[in-house]
């Protein structure tokens, strides 16, 4: 027997449908309502955690997956409730969950309630010309990359500056795979319910993506990229002089772990960054420099990535396949 | 005069008339539905032969509805809805001779609805679609 403790009604129809329960370690259950008989409701209980029920909250897992993975693989229990949701229930330990006690498959949360963060808003990206099946992979992998940038500068979080730091320290940026890692460690630091979720997706020509992102971001990524867009050829210049003088330099292939740039060397690298940023006008572009523990060499490679994942993007604009 | 014999104090003071501009819609098991298809859950537990008391039976004897369609699409995969086979979403138009309504529970387009006995749900209800 497990005593569990109702602490929320998740969906309320006709009576009490889903609920959340904690056990006396403060574990806690997702109960569902799967049968009603003269003895009451009965509930089918599966342990849940923070981060599933944030998966099913934002609508990216069904009630079915909470119910068929509970977290840790635990024993899922049963309880039956008759007169009221405050008391304590006493769960019995459930050896086969019966089919029809599970959700049907697509029990997702309604859209219209699923988790959104604050200035999180439904955005039209609009697409034309043709596009082949790769391209709807490529192209949101880069707007992925590029607002996981941008959300990482605008972070107002003080308590987030630690992980970036670590982050921004993490890979040698000798070339390679440092930039691909980065990015995905970037995007993990965003909450679930700001991170880019797909709304729609209607082709045609001209068709829309729709997309939920957090608004404010979505907007600097626009113009960043009608400000490439417009003068391309301005900062291709300074990006091409940058990746020309750091091969002279030979520090191309190399990081701050090589080689710890001093005097002369270390300030003509630090000028090399300020241009690039300057160049890109990105708003809180220093945090690069400090995030990178105020090793420029290190600031400049993370800036040069970060052009040419925005330059990627900026072609779909160019060529007319994107409107953002 | 209330479709269910209701405790005293209830409906709740701060129930009232619907709207004249609101949409609600509710679970039903076909096009027409039936009569059972507006049971509350005390009528539903009744039939059952339950006997034992509701922590609050006014609640209990009220039909859920909700301004909220795309919510009946997750509500209709519960096992409760599937195997009572209420997997048709109509639109109910209330009236003032349809009883009172109360928002209740967190979600805001959730209501309560304690239904007038002279009125017919059934007439009042037009399909809007089978939830596949």
């Amino acid at each position: 027997m497990k005593r569990l403790r109702i602490v929320e009604t998740l969906e309320f129809y006709d009576g009490p449908q889903l609920v959340r329960a904690v056990d006396i370690y403060d574990i806690e259950y997702i109960c569902l309502a799967v049968e009603q008989s003269a003895e009451g409701i009965k509930f089918l209980a599966s342990r849940i955690d923070a981060e599933l029920m944030d998966r099913y909250q934002a609508g990216q897992v069904d009630l079915r997956y909470v119910f068929l993975n509970p977290v840790r693989n635990a024993r899922r229990y049963e309880f039956t409730i008759a007169d009221g949701l405050e008391d304590i229930q006493r769960a019995r330990p459930l050896g086969t969950v019966p089919a029809t006690w599970l959700p049907l498959h697509g029990s997702f949360i309604a859209k219209s309630r699923a988790h959104s963060g604050d200035g999180v808003a439904t955005l039209d990206i609009r697409i034309d010309g043709q596009w082949e099946l790769s391209d709807f992979g490529y192209f949101p992998h880069r707007y992925t990359e590029v607002y996981s940038f941008i959300y990482a500068l605008n972070d107002s979080r003080k308590t987030n500056d630690t992980k970036y730091q670590a982050l921004f320290e993490r890979y040698p940026w000798r070339g390679g795979y440092s930039a691909v890692n980065f990015y995905d460690d970037l995007y993990a630091v965003i909450p679930r319910k700001e991170r880019l979720d797909v709304a729609t997706i209607a082709y045609a020509s001209p068709g829309t993506i729709k997309v939920r992102a957090n608004k404010a971001l979505a907007k600097q990524i626009e113009e960043l990229v009608n400000r490439l867009s417009e003068n391309h050829s301005g900062v291709r210049d300074v990006y091409a002089d940058i990746y020309h003088q750091l091969f002279e330099m030979k520090l191309l292939s190399m990081s701050s772990r090589d080689k710890r740039l001093q005097g002369n060397d270390r300030q003509k690298v630090s000028h090399l960054f300020s241009r690039l940023s300057s160049a890109l006008n990105l708003r809180h572009a220093d945090k690069v420099e400090r995030f990178s523990g105020g090793d420029p060499l290190t600031a400049v490679k993370i800036l040069m990535a970060f052009y040419r994942r925005a330059l990627e993007l900026t072609e779909f604009v160019d060529q007319g396949r994107v409107s953002l | 005069m209330w479709k269910e014999s209701l405790p005293a104090h209830c409906p709740p003071a701060d129930s009232e008339l619907p709207a004249s501009h609101q949409e609600f819609f509710r679970l039903v098991s076909g096009n027409p539905p039936t009569a059972s298809d507006f049971d509350s859950q005390f009528e539903v537990l009744k039939k059952l032969g339950q006997k034992r008391k509701f922590a609050d039976e006014c609640i209990a004897k009220a039909c859920s509805i909700t301004t909220d369609p795309l919510r009946l699409q997750l509500v209709a995969r519960f096992p409760l809805q599937v195997q009572r086979k209420l997997n048709t979403v109509v639109r109910v138009a209330l009236t003032n001779d349809s009883g009172v309504i109360k928002q209740t529970g967190k979600d805001a387009s959730h209501y309560s609805w304690w239904i007038k006995g002279s009125f017919d749900p059934v007439s009042a209800s037009t399909l809007l679609g089978l939830i596949k």
